[in-house]
């Protein structure tokens, strides 16, 4: 286990009771229902489940992107619902990483220009050995003149990644980093991933859908139907795919632990109402 | 933020080019209205007969005027007003005035075997030639019978002192002897000259001993300002505000009599077409940043998503317009020079305006015009850039851009306020508006206002539209239309893009094309109608002596012949300012040679203190036959004759001449009476009616023999009547053109950018439609059929649009709804759009299918 154990270990971002509706009456589609989730400084998780189980809008949320419909998210301390639209951006620059599937860059911007460009929304001198340290650690300094069109997809990910740390944020997330990429660049790309967290201290979410994936985390969440109902710890690959294959099957039932053991930082909550 | 839009300008400049040429296009036009602004608030003339004086008096060229509403103003007058000789006493007896030259002009002709020599020649005084100055190279000063002429006419005269020459002054042959050649070395080329002594001229001049302008030349060593200053107040106590002092680059104002009455032409020309200008720039930067900004949502969406505050992507919108349109701005400025010349150029050509005022275009114009073409895109950009930084950064996230809500309150409230203007100014035009020279500034906006709200409205029509026609198109077209209707119904937002620049572009360019066609129709029609004499004598000498209308008559097979003068003049009881047409004509021959319809009173009363006007004239001033109207002449002095009869308004099936016909706008004057008040003194055509039956060849004959004998004297056939005040509205008409042209122009380019653009983006849906099945020709059929639809909607609205200037301005000038002559431009302004349409849709699309389908699906961008 990777995480530092004789600290105590700060929580990064806290979801309490999140419900997320989209739309009104008959139409509403009940994306999160109840969510409680917490993500240690410092640790590497991945979110995992069916679609429709409610992941995308569970990133939105904690990432501060959409409002929840009830509940709460903490991003640092910082609860969400207190800020603004403008905090909020302010939140996202300063606080939160992101990285995407594809669509990551601004094409018109060189590979250097795409990665400062959080620090220049945010009216911050961009160091030049910050810069520097990140770009090396993407492995990407002969390439920073580059404009993202003559670069390959995993060359692209990882400006995008280059760019989600430059602003030493409290927390990255990443959507599906690796599903439009071959087997190799995404195992290089997730070993970039799992440096940030070990080197730099950063924390990590990921969304996947890629037990692969999946399996470079230091811990698995499992969500389905808006809850989540399922944990693994120091996952593998082949345990993060048999949970899925349950998951498919029994999409509308809660998961009893079961192999999982229960994790301290994170709750493990089966509803309410225990499920459907 | 900077940075940014630099470096997205730099990148995406191809996207930036319509925005580019909109903005460009539009500043220059912009500038150029600036230009004729100050031309017109300026109209400054260079001196050029009178440069060799530092201050010249002349006629006051405006007429002070109060209305009902005790609102006071200023005219300008149309003919020449002349100053009281008195006035030479008192501007001599100024302090510091060393001599005060009395100048008179009058069209003088040298006459070389019959034909007249030196176009547009002028008789002066011969101390006038101090004013220029004009030097003697040989010779001496004229005495009686004597004249000096210029070089030039010397030598196409062939002419040297001492030698005889023939001389047509007020329609009469003399013979002079030269005395002199004079030149003159200003460097103007100025109308060829003669010189009379003093004493003669003012004989010839038949002015009554009045002077045109007095030159004056200040004592050694007097303070230029102080002594303006001194003759002004001299000037104003001794000629009761009739007389004006001029200096510097005015004093050529005194050279061109009636020069001032383009004024108002020109400003309400460069009012009226400036502000179509901004607010055609203002929405085609609008829609084409809109557009540009539309394409580029997702990397909108992932700066917001990466940290860029609404504010910041607002202030990148801004930046990329700002650089865009300082660029556009700046390099405007020099065609924009060229643009304001050439429609100054129009109007000189035209008439309107005096080929010698000089066309002025300043910093002051172009400055404003770069602000006002900034501010207007700028304000574009502001309403573009609220836009995009609504969006929301978790779009940057989502595998597909969902279309916003299309209908804000916003724009629906921007769209229902535009089309409450246009209806506004429609109906205005159609109840409160004359025919005149300002009904084309409420009719034209109308189509422009009604263009831009339906096209704002568009998407949300288009799926009604869609709908109600989705039947008879799905049968005709099978499956093509089947899978294009869905589309257009599925994606109406998108077709509604496409749909909004060509209402723009039917129904702006349909509207002012047809209120052009109307123009040119009515006014054709009220030519001819208004004329009932075949041929006509006119005079390019300055006129016709009294004695030739008898000539005339007596010509065998002449049914009846009659003097005609044109003059512009003021009616005390029309609002103030509008100038109307007086026509002089002889009271004997008025009948026979003008179309006057039925009348009341008699026409053959219109001699001395007499006016006849039309019936619909009549009932808007308020007086009948019997009455006396109080009016001003075009050089200023007022008259109350009585009227003697009613024209027009004959209710004769078939005659199609009715109240407010707009050939019957006219005055009657007796011709001498008019005359008398213009600044050549004569009539300068007389129209002449054969007898029935009467042999053409032989009338024809007959004229030309009298016009030998008066050399400059042409015979006209099928002579044309018209006002100089219809002239006006013309030019405002043909203006029209250079608006449509710029429209098309904008309207195109916004076309072929939206559907290009909107083609692109569904290269992954053509391409997973020929997975499924379908060959390159169903695909093409169905954007064919797509376009069709998106042609029909956009016809019936802009026609819609347009008909908001067509109907009311038709109704003012010619009482039918319909727009009058050919509907050929409206046509091909439809098959245009149509043509654009799918080339710019099917182009692209059949380029995109030659790359195999499985590349294009999924490509998605």
């Amino acid at each position: 286990m990777r995480t530092r154990g004789n600290e105590r270990p700060a929580v990064a971002v806290r979801l309490e009771a999140v419900e997320k509706t989209y739309g009104r009456g008959d139409g509403a589609v009940a994306a999160l229902r109840g969510l409680d989730l917490g993500f240690d400084t410092g640790s590497f998780t991945a979110v995992m489940g069916p679609s429709g189980s409610g992941k995308s809008t569970f990133l939105h949320c904690a990432a501060g992107l959409v409002r929840p419909t009830s509940g709460r998210v903490l991003v640092g301390g910082t609860d969400l619902a207190d800020l603004d639209e403008r905090r909020l951006t302010e939140l996202r620059r300063n606080r939160i990483g992101f990285v995407f599937q594809a669509y990551n860059l601004l094409s018109s911007l060189t590979v250097h220009q795409n990665i400062v460009l959080p620090l220049q929304l945010a009216g911050r001198r961009a160091s030049r050995e910050r810069v520097l340290s990140v770009v090396d650690r993407v492995g990407l300094a002969d390439r920073l003149d580059h404009l993202p069109g003559g670069l390959s997809g995993g060359q692209q990910q990882r400006v995008a990644i280059a760019r989600a740390l430059v602003t030493r944020p409290a927390v990255v997330f990443a959507d599906e980093p690796t599903g439009a990429l071959d087997t190799r660049t995404a195992a290089a790309v997730l070993a970039l991933l799992r440096e940030a967290v070990t080197v730099g201290g950063q924390t990590l979410v990921m969304v996947t859908h890629d037990p692969v994936a999946a399996a470079h985390a230091d811990r698995v969440v499992f969500l389905a139907d808006g809850r989540l109902v399922g944990e693994l710890h120091r996952p593998t690959a082949d345990a993060v795919a048999a949970r899925m294959t349950r998951l498919g099957a029994w999409e509308d039932d809660p998961v009893p632990a079961g192999p999982a053991s229960s994790s301290s930082a994170a709750s493990f909550d089966a509803g309410p109402g225990g499920g459907r | 933020m900077w940075l940014l839009a630099l470096r997205t300008l730099r990148f995406r400049w191809a996207g930036f080019i319509a925005v580019f040429t909109a903005m460009f296009l539009g500043a220059a036009i912009v500038m150029a209205c600036g230009g004729l602004l100050e031309t017109g608030v300026r109209m400054a003339a260079p001196p050029q007969r009178l440069a060799g004086v530092p201050i010249v008096v002349t006629g006051q060229q405006t007429r002070d005027t109060t209305d009902s509403t005790g609102s006071s103003g200023s005219t300008a007058l149309g003919e020449r007003r002349r100053i009281d000789p008195g006035l030479l006493d008192t501007v001599t007896a100024v302090p510091g005035v060393g001599s005060a030259i009395p100048d008179l002009s009058f069209p003088a002709t040298v006459v070389v075997g019959g034909r007249a020599v030196g176009a547009g020649s002028n008789g002066h005084n011969w101390s006038a030639a101090g004013l220029t100055p004009y030097r003697l190279t040989g010779g001496a000063a004229p005495g009686s019978g004597e004249v000096v002429l210029d070089t030039g006419l010397a030598a196409d005269a062939g002419a040297t002192v001492g030698s005889g020459v023939q001389v047509t002054v007020r329609g009469t042959l003399r013979t002079f002897t030269v005395s002199g050649i004079a030149r003159q070395d200003t460097g103007w080329s100025l109308r060829p000259g003669l010189f009379f002594s003093d004493a003669q001229a003012r004989q010839l001049a038949g002015t009554d001993g009045r002077l045109d302008s007095i030159g004056v030349r200040p004592a050694p060593g007097v303070d230029l300002a102080g002594l303006e200053r001194s003759v002004a107040r001299a000037v104003a106590s001794a000629g009761g505000g009739t007389a004006t002092v001029l200096t510097g680059e005015r004093r050529g104002l005194a050279e061109l009599p009636g020069a001032l009455s383009g004024q108002r032409t020109v400003t309400i020309l460069a009012a009226v077409f400036g502000s179509w200008a901004v607010l055609i720039v203002l929405f085609g930067v609008a829609s084409m940043l809109g557009l540009s900004l539309q394409q580029r949502a997702r990397e909108t969406a992932l700066l917001r998503a990466v940290g860029a505050t609404s504010r910041q992507v607002r202030r990148m919108v801004l930046g990329e317009t700002a650089v865009l349109s300082g660029l556009a701005t700046a390099l405007a400025v020099v065609p924009g020079r060229v643009v304001g010349e050439s429609l100054y150029r129009q109007l000189t050509d035209h008439g309107v305006v005096a080929r010698e005022i000089t066309f002025h275009q300043g910093w002051i114009p172009v400055a404003v015009g770069a602000l006002v073409a900034v501010a207007a895109a700028l304000g574009a950009a502001l309403f573009a850039g609220r836009r995009a930084a609504r969006t929301e950064p978790v779009a940057a996230l989502a595998e597909s851009t969902v279309p916003g809500r299309w209908l804000t309150t916003g724009r629906l409230l921007t769209a229902l306020l535009l089309l409450a203007g246009g209806a506004g100014l429609s109906v205005v035009t159609a109840t409160v508006m004359t025919d005149g020279p300002t009904l084309a500034s409420t009719a034209g906006p109308a189509s422009v206002l009604c263009s831009i709200g339906l096209a704002l409205l568009a998407p949300g029509i288009t799926r009604a539209v869609v709908t109600a026609v989705g039947r008879p198109v799905r049968a005709l077209s099978g499956l093509s239309g089947y899978l294009a209707l869905r589309n257009a119904t599925t994606q109406h937002v998108r077709t509604g893009s496409a749909v909004a620049p060509i209402v723009l572009l039917i129904g702006i360019a349909g509207g002012t094309l047809s209120m052009q066609s109307t123009e040119d129709h009515v006014s054709a029609r009220s030519r001819a109608l208004g004329v009932r004499a075949e041929y006509a004598l006119s005079s390019s000498t300055g006129g016709f002596a009294p004695g030739l209308l008898g000539a005339v008559r007596a010509l065998p097979g002449v049914a009846g012949a009659s003097e005609l003068v044109d003059s512009t003049g003021f009616v005390d009881a029309a609002s103030h300012g509008d100038t109307v047409d007086l026509r002089g004509v002889s009271a004997d021959g008025a009948r026979q040679t003008l179309a006057l319809g039925a009348l009341n009173g008699s026409i053959e009363d219109l001699r001395g203190n007499a006016v006849a006007l039309s019936r619909a004239q009549a009932k808007s001033f308020g007086v009948r036959v019997g009455d006396t109207l109080r009016i001003h002449f075009g050089d200023g002095a007022a008259a109350d004759p009585t009227v003697v009869a009613e024209y027009g308004g004959d209710p004769d099936p078939g005659d199609p001449g009715r109240p407010g016909d707009p050939g019957e706008q006219y005055l009657l004057l007796p011709a001498d009476v008019l005359a008398a008040h213009t600044t050549t003194g004569l009539p300068t055509r007389i129209l002449v009616r054969a007898a029935a039956g009467t042999d053409p060849a032989r009338i024809r004959s007959g004229l030309d023999g009298l016009a030998a004998g008066l050399p400059g004297t042409a015979v006209v056939d099928h002579p044309a009547v018209a006002g100089p005040g219809r002239q006006i509205q013309q030019i405002l008409a043909a203006s029209n053109y250079t608006i449509v042209a710029m429209i098309v122009g904008y309207a195109a380019i916004t076309v072929v950018n939206t559907l290009v653009a909107v083609t692109r983006r569904r290269r992954g849906e053509l391409g997973l439609q020929r997975l499924t099945g379908a060959t390159r020709a169903q695909v093409l059929g169905m954007l064919g059929v797509e376009g069709v639809l998106v042609a029909v909607v956009a016809t019936v609205l802009g026609t819609v649009a347009a008909a908001a200037t067509i109907v009311p301005y038709g109704l003012v000038k010619a009482h039918s709804a319909l727009p009058q002559g050919s509907i050929g431009i409206q046509l091909a302004v439809t098959a245009g759009a149509l043509a654009l349409i799918l080339g710019a849709t099917l182009v692209p699309s059949w380029r995109g299918m030659r790359t195999p389908p499985i590349e294009t699906v999924g490509s998605g961008a």
